[in-house]
């Protein structure tokens, strides 16, 4: 039995989740990966991570929706979510808003660009 | 044709617009990144070749920055009879690449086939990113198709 934890890496942006998964791997944990929201349920179901670090702008199903389905779900809602933020501050472009992120169910929201030391510290702290 | 190479998946962009700028001599960095940035147009791809001689940058923009970038190399003299803005351009990555030269050669092959125009391409961390006509897209997604297997439904543009 493998006793790594298995972290969720979920983002549209396939370098980002490279660089997020080489650090973990790093880090000694087991990645799991997926680029939008419907993949991210298919590898949660699949997978049972420890814990997701998801996105919130993606395709298809964006990570809010992703994130109250989670939490709102008994069999799964005991997984962290990570949220990866980017509101209008840092990207001019977002739809989203800060009040977004204030009533979604993450445990912990991370505005982009991350910092990626400060996730790992995050990361370690929810998989002690 | 050999048996298709399994990938994780495929991008492809909204309009964008080509930036091509070159400044034999110059330094890019300061005379167009550096105010590229103040004016916060965001950078899509970038590709960069700067040596003691003569600097090259070419970078895509998203196609409502276009005019913005332009009135930006217009402002500068240096950099205005020798930059092109050209529109409306897209953006299509497939992932990983895994420095598979394998990948590379097949993408290639299959745009040459499909007779798509590669006006740029480069890879990252992760992705292989062409930069074709906008219009062409989807002939290119199609062409990938032949070569490589993506997972879920066909990818919309974002």
């Amino acid at each position: 039995m493998d006793d790594k934890k298995l972290i969720l890496v979920v983002d549209d942006d396939p370098d980002l989740v490279e660089a997020i998964s080489m650090k973990l791997e790093s880090e000694n944990y087991r990645v799991s990966k997926a680029y939008d929201g419907i993949q991210a349920w298919d590898r949660i179901k699949q997978d049972r991570p420890h814990l997701i670090i998801l996105d919130v702008m993606m395709p298809n199903k964006n990570g809010y929706q992703v994130c109250d389905e989670l939490k709102k779900d008994p069999q799964y809602s005991n997984i962290t979510v990570v949220l990866l933020t980017a509101v209008g501050d840092a990207v001019t472009s977002t739809k989203y808003t800060h009040m977004d992120g204030k009533t979604a169910l993450a445990d912990e929201f991370i505005p982009k660009p991350i910092d990626l030391d400060n996730l790992m510290e995050i990361v370690k702290d929810y998989t002690r | 044709m050999g048996e298709k190479i399994p990938m994780e998946g495929v991008n492809i962009s909204p309009k964008m617009a080509r930036v091509s700028v070159f400044h034999p001599g110059g330094d890019l960095t300061t005379g167009f990144l550096h105010p590229a940035a103040q004016d916060r147009i965001n950078l899509k791809l970038l590709i960069t070749e700067e040596g003691r001689e003569e600097a090259r940058v070419l970078c895509c923009v998203a196609a409502a920055d276009g005019s913005r970038t332009r009135r930006l190399l217009d402002a500068n003299p240096d950099l205005t009879k020798r930059a092109e803005v050209h529109e409306p351009v897209g953006l299509i990555s497939i992932f990983p690449l895994r420095s598979s030269l394998k990948t590379v050669g097949l993408a290639l092959i299959a745009l040459a086939e499909a007779q798509v125009p590669v006006h740029a391409f480069c890879s990252s961390l992760s992705a292989l990113t062409f930069v074709i006509d906008h219009d062409r897209l989807q002939e290119a997604l199609v062409a990938f198709e032949g070569c490589f297997i993506f997972p879920g439904e066909r990818p919309a543009e974002r």
